[in-house]
């Protein structure tokens, strides 16, 4: 038995096949369309999204960076203006330093450690009491304005005690030392 | 049989056919290949993006940062300045003390403490220690306390215990 296959009619005009061309406009609007709804479409949609997320983000990004140089400076600028007071609350204190130190007013005779202790949480308070010989307490001041230039940071403190003995002035004061824990 | 004609070879697509397939297969070229620009553009920005994500955690990690240690500088200029003002103080405060004792008087012992004030000294008579040392004491101290003690060549030796309290 023979199978036959229905032919398409033939219809030509200046020697165009009409019905040919018609089927291959058809199958090339449904390829476009095809190909626009499965891949440019989704593509456009995906690019449109991610472009508006990047700039998104680098509005971020710029906005974290500028607050970041911002923050730089700020610190920058405080630890240049502070480097001394940064460097003194790191520095361990040194008696024999100390000693040489006071020794443009005063004539130190002992240093004794008194105690260590926790202040503010976040720095270290060590605690000595100071004896010395000094002809003059307008020395005794003299110390005291210039302690603000020694290497240390170091508070005076109560008890003081000025005791006349032998035409010389035998002193005793408190002295505390700060240190950064 | 035998033909007059040489036989043509018969081309497989019409030329017509040719072109339409040539057309359909450049346009969907084309768009495969701005799919493809598109998912390329796409791949460059999320990169970027994740960039943009890790080095903002960073920053704000950096900032974070900078903020406890801006935080911490001031902190430590703070503690400074309450010790520099607290020496300029005890100075101020011990000077101005010594400075009170007039010519006439003495002192061969002090001791001052935050709220006490002892001292010990020599006074020509009870009245000079009276109207010059006791008025400025008692001005700053709202406890005075005074003892003679009469030496051998009729001046006095007084001890003088000095308290303030403060208001609750």
């Amino acid at each position: 038995m023979k199978l036959k296959i229905p032919r398409i009619p033939k219809i030509e005009m200046f020697g165009i096949d009409i019905i040919k061309n018609m089927l291959f406009f058809t199958l090339f609007v449904v390829i476009f369309l095809f190909l626009l709804a499965v891949i440019v479409a989704p593509s456009i949609k995906k690019f449109k999204e991610t472009k508006k997320e990047y700039f998104s983000s680098k509005i971020k990004y710029d906005k974290s960076e500028t607050e970041l140089e911002k923050k730089t400076y700020e610190y920058q600028k405080l630890y240049k203006e502070n480097k001394r007071i940064i460097f003194a609350l790191k520095r361990e204190f040194d008696k024999n330093n100390f000693k040489m130190f006071s020794d443009k007013y005063m004539k130190l005779t002992s240093i004794k450690d008194k105690n260590i202790s926790v202040y503010n949480k976040e720095f270290i308070k060590k605690t000595y009491i100071i004896t010395a010989k000094l002809n003059t307490p307008v020395n005794f001041y003299k110390f005291v304005d210039n302690s603000k230039n020694y290497k240390n940071i170091i508070k005076i403190y109560f008890p003081i005690v000025f005791k006349a003995k032998n035409g010389e002035i035998n002193l005793l004061y408190k002295l505390e030392h700060f240190k950064v824990k | 049989m035998y033909s007059f004609t040489k036989a043509r070879k018969k081309p497989l697509f019409a030329e017509d056919t040719k072109l339409w397939l040539i057309f359909i297969g450049a346009v969907s070229g084309l768009m495969i290949f701005f799919s493809l620009f598109l998912l390329t553009k796409i791949y460059f920005y999320q990169k970027d993006i994740k960039n943009f994500k890790s080095q903002i955690v960073q920053n704000r990690k950096q900032i974070i940062d900078f903020t406890q240690k801006i935080a911490f500088i001031k902190k430590e200029k703070q503690l400074v300045t309450e010790i520099e003002v607290n020496n300029e103080l005890l100075k101020d405060g011990v000077k101005n003390l010594l400075d009170l004792i007039p010519d006439p008087i003495t002192l061969t012992n002090i001791k001052i403490e935050k709220n006490y004030l002892y001292i010990y000294g020599v006074t020509p008579t009870k009245d000079v220690y009276n109207v010059l040392l006791l008025p400025p004491l008692k001005s700053i101290f709202t406890q005075t306390k005074t003892n003679f003690y009469q030496m051998d060549n009729g001046w006095y030796r007084f001890e003088s215990i000095n308290i303030l309290k403060e208001d609750k």
